[in-house]
């Protein structure tokens, strides 16, 4: 498949709805998002209907809605998706700041066959 | 440049140059409090590093500030006059010469100050930013999650959640008023408990104000970043808070494997570049320590000395924003001897439990595939993770805390031991037997001294078994006259009373529909509809507001999933599936999308009619045909009022 065009924020934000909600019809992505700041329901559409033909989501038009579904899965790289410059210049240090369930550095080869050994032995014994 | 000669500059720059000494005593203290506080929790070892950490700001902040400054004499806070330098002379005689050496440390220093709080600043905002620019409202059932797991943590202030698609990891951002981030996606793949243990483990962070904390130490960190030391204390400090927050939610209701597993588990979910800088100790180490506490819950004299000494030392320690620890009362010590006496023996334990769930637990409803497959997993993880998908299978509603068929299965037992056992458990008995796989009969009659001096017998009737029949009569004869029952089988009844149902026989495969442009596999019908992609990737979704789905597999009728789903927006769920065929079935019960249509469409209509019938008089057509047509369309409605029910059979390749 060829490379997908970086989206933009707009679009990030669309894409966003459809990886959390699943495949929705464009009434229900106005809805998630304009809980958080106050949307078009023609400004969405219009641009849903832009991404449909930059391939970035497909539509299924079997329904009288349409329904529109992501047409990559999430596993994009954070470079990837990441916004303007500022985002992308000081996502390390942001990352220092935020506080979460697991650090923010993938665990390497030989930490996850610790961890995949530690809990073998709890059937063994020790 | 020429500020660089003012006074104010030669006191920073004696303040840097005493920081040299200053910061490895504090650190030299730091690392005799943690040597002491071993077998502490972690809360006490998190706190000695932040007093150590304030310690170091204080003292370098004094030492710049302090009285003398502008002199060139300087009376040093911390009595340094027992460390020597090399060359002869103490440390803070050598500290205090002024030396050319001094001006160019203040700008080199000041340079990197610059930097690096440019850089913190940079990151502040953009983290920030993840939660104002591009987030969205989390799905609602995060949000359900959030408030058991609130509860669960007794945290009353409302916390935001959202979902980003720049989130790697669930993340909490902000101190006054806190966001937490969560990947985008990832509550469609996660199992709920542990997508409420991940919240779990971020609301510990909050309670603990770890943002906050984290900012302040940082920016100690950036003011000092010359010393090893401060390091060195920035890592105990992060090592030791993702140590407390696992403990909280250990407490908070967690059990420490399953716990570990889910750490373990939400490290391979995730995606995402590596050599990003790390903000907790290392998850291999934070594992070991769940699984194999070192930590006692002794009390020891040691905080106390780790206090004193840390005031000796001049630290103004930080107010403590943080819960106190959970009391812990000090049981008496134990021996060496008598601690691995004890884990040996749960050691031992771990394999029995596991049996004695097979086989005494589960032996009667458990059917022969899903034993074999138990025997064969190798690991604790394996089986704990069968034993709970056992239990969901069978559980009537999934979306709630608790299993009722679970509860009602583990009552069961415990009325057949109290009321049936003699000579073997109650559990083992014909009549135990069968109360546990049936349930308490309907009728129950019982005849202690049986039929004309025959033999005491005692006859249940259910009125309805699944797979057997109505009217089911099973008869307990005690022959030997001395409480045994045992079984004997109603002629009406097949003999195989208490094996399970005889099993459908496996169906033909179903064909393939024809590819997707992208390979997957898609199925429709109704609102329903089944995506299989490779791997087994399977997506359902159902475009209603109040469904109940459940998936099963064809030919043994094993329950996957049972979900009920009521909020707005369409139900989706994705998972992976082995090769097989399947069978989804929705039951529809609110208004669909079309439903609703219609629904507007009959009331324009109606009002339409009322304007028609006051224009026209008497019988026009054109009202008569509009009469027609909503009575066409009542009908219709009534049609779709009951709920309704859509099945896919689908085979995944």
């Amino acid at each position: 498949m060829s490379e997908l065009p970086r989206p933009t924020d707009a679009e990030l934000e669309i894409l966003t709805v459809l990886w959390s909600r699943g495949p929705s019809t464009v009434r229900a992505v106005h809805e998630v998002i304009a809980q958080r700041r106050p949307a078009q329901y023609t400004t969405i559409l219009k641009l849903m209907q832009i991404m449909a033909e930059k391939r970035l989501v497909r539509r299924d038009e079997e329904q009288r809605a349409h329904v529109y579904e992501a047409s990559r899965p999430r596993e994009w790289t954070q470079r990837q998706l990441a916004g303007d410059l500022l985002d992308r210049a000081f996502a390390g240090s942001a990352a220092e700041l935020m506080m979460g369930a697991l650090a923010a550095r993938k665990a390497s080869k030989k930490e996850l066959a610790d961890i995949r050994r530690m809990l073998d032995q709890l059937e063994e014994g020790r | 440049m020429n500020w660089l000669q003012t006074p104010m500059a030669a006191a920073l720059g004696r303040a840097l140059l005493h920081f040299v000494w200053e910061g490895a005593l504090i650190a030299a203290l730091l690392g005799v409090v943690l040597a002491a506080l071993r077998r502490a929790p972690a809360q006490a070892r998190y706190l000695a590093a932040c007093a150590a950490m304030a310690a170091m700001a204080a003292s370098f902040a004094v030492t710049a500030l302090g009285p003398g400054a502008e002199g060139a004499r300087f009376a040093p806070v911390f009595p340094s006059a027992f460390l020597l330098v090399p060359g002869g002379g103490s440390a803070s005689a050598w500290a205090a010469t002024p030396r050319p050496l001094t001006t160019w440390a203040v700008a080199i220093w000041l340079a990197g100050v610059i930097v690096l709080l440019a850089r913190r600043a940079g990151g502040w905002l953009a983290a920030r930013r993840m939660v104002s620019r591009g987030a969205v409202a989390a799905d609602p059932r995060w949000t359900a999650l959030l408030d058991r797991a609130r509860t669960r943590a007794g945290i009353a202030r409302a916390v935001a959640l959202v979902e980003s698609a720049r989130a790697a990891t669930p993340a909490v951002i902000g101190w006054l008023r806190p966001v937490i981030l969560a990947p985008a996606g990832w509550l469609l793949c996660l199992p709920p408990e542990q997508a409420e243990t991940v919240l779990l483990h971020e609301l510990a962070h909050i309670r603990r104000h770890d943002y906050l904390v984290n900012l302040l130490a940082s920016a100690v960190e950036d003011v000092l970043f010359y010393h090893p030391a401060v390091w060195w204390v920035g890592r105990v400090i992060r090592r030791e808070r993702e140590n407390c927050c696992d403990d909280l939610v250990i407490e908070w209701g967690g059990d420490r494997r399953s716990y570990a597993r889910t750490l373990a588990s939400l490290e391979g979910l995730r995606a995402g570049e590596p050599a990003l800088a790390a903000t907790g100790g290392s998850l291999a180490d934070r594992i070991r320590r769940l699984l194999a506490p070192p930590e006692g819950p002794r009390a020891s004299a040691a905080p106390l000395l780790a206090a004193m000494a840390l005031v000796c030392a001049g630290a103004v320690a930080l107010p403590a924003w943080q819960t106190p620890p959970a009391p812990q009362t000090a049981p008496a010590p134990i021996s060496q001897k008598e601690r691995e006496a004890r884990q040996e023996k749960l050691r031992q334990e771990l394999v029995t439990p596991y049996r004695k769930w097979l086989n005494e637990d589960v032996a009667y409803i458990i059917e022969d595939r899903e034993r074999a497959a138990f025997k064969q997993l190798q690991t604790d993880e394996e089986r704990e993770h069968f034993i709970e998908q056992f239990w969901l299978r069978r559980d009537p509603t999934p979306g709630t805390v608790e299993n009722e068929f679970k509860e009602e299965h583990y009552r069961r037992i415990g009325y057949a031991n109290e009321h049936f056992a003699g000579g073997i458990p109650g559990w083992k008995t014909d009549r135990g037997r069968i109360y546990i796989t049936y349930g308490p009969p309907d009728e129950k009659e019982s005849h202690p001294s049986g039929d004309r001096g025959g033999p005491p017998y005692e006859e249940w009737r259910y009125r309805m078994i699944q797979g057997i029949g109505k009217d089911v009569i099973v008869r307990f004869v005690d022959e030997k006259r001395d409480g045994t029952y045992r079984m004997q089988s109603d002629p009406a009844v097949p003999h195989g009373l208490v094996m399970p149902p005889p099993r459908k026989p496996a169906q033909a495969e179903l064909p393939l529909p024809p590819d997707q442009p992208n390979g997957d596999y898609l199925y429709r019908a109704g609102e329903a509809s089944v995506r299989v992609g490779a791997g087994g990737a399977t997506m359902i979704t159902v475009g209603a507001t109040d469904v109940q789905v459940s998936l099963t597999r064809a030919g043994s009728g094993d329950v996957l999933l049972r979900e009920s789903w009521q909020l707005p927006g369409s139900y989706t769920r994705l998972l992976t599936l082995p090769p097989g065929s399947y069978r989804l079935e929705a039951e529809v019960r609110g208004a669909t999308e079309e439903m609703r249509r219609q629904k507007a469409a009959k009331v324009r209509l109606q009002a339409q009619l009322e304007v028609a019938r006051k224009t026209y008089t008497g019988q026009h057509p054109y009202v008569a045909a509009m009469e027609a047509d909503l009575r066409a369309m009542m009908l219709a409605a009534n049609g779709n009022a009951k709920p309704a029910v859509t099945h896919i059979d689908f085979r995944v390749p």
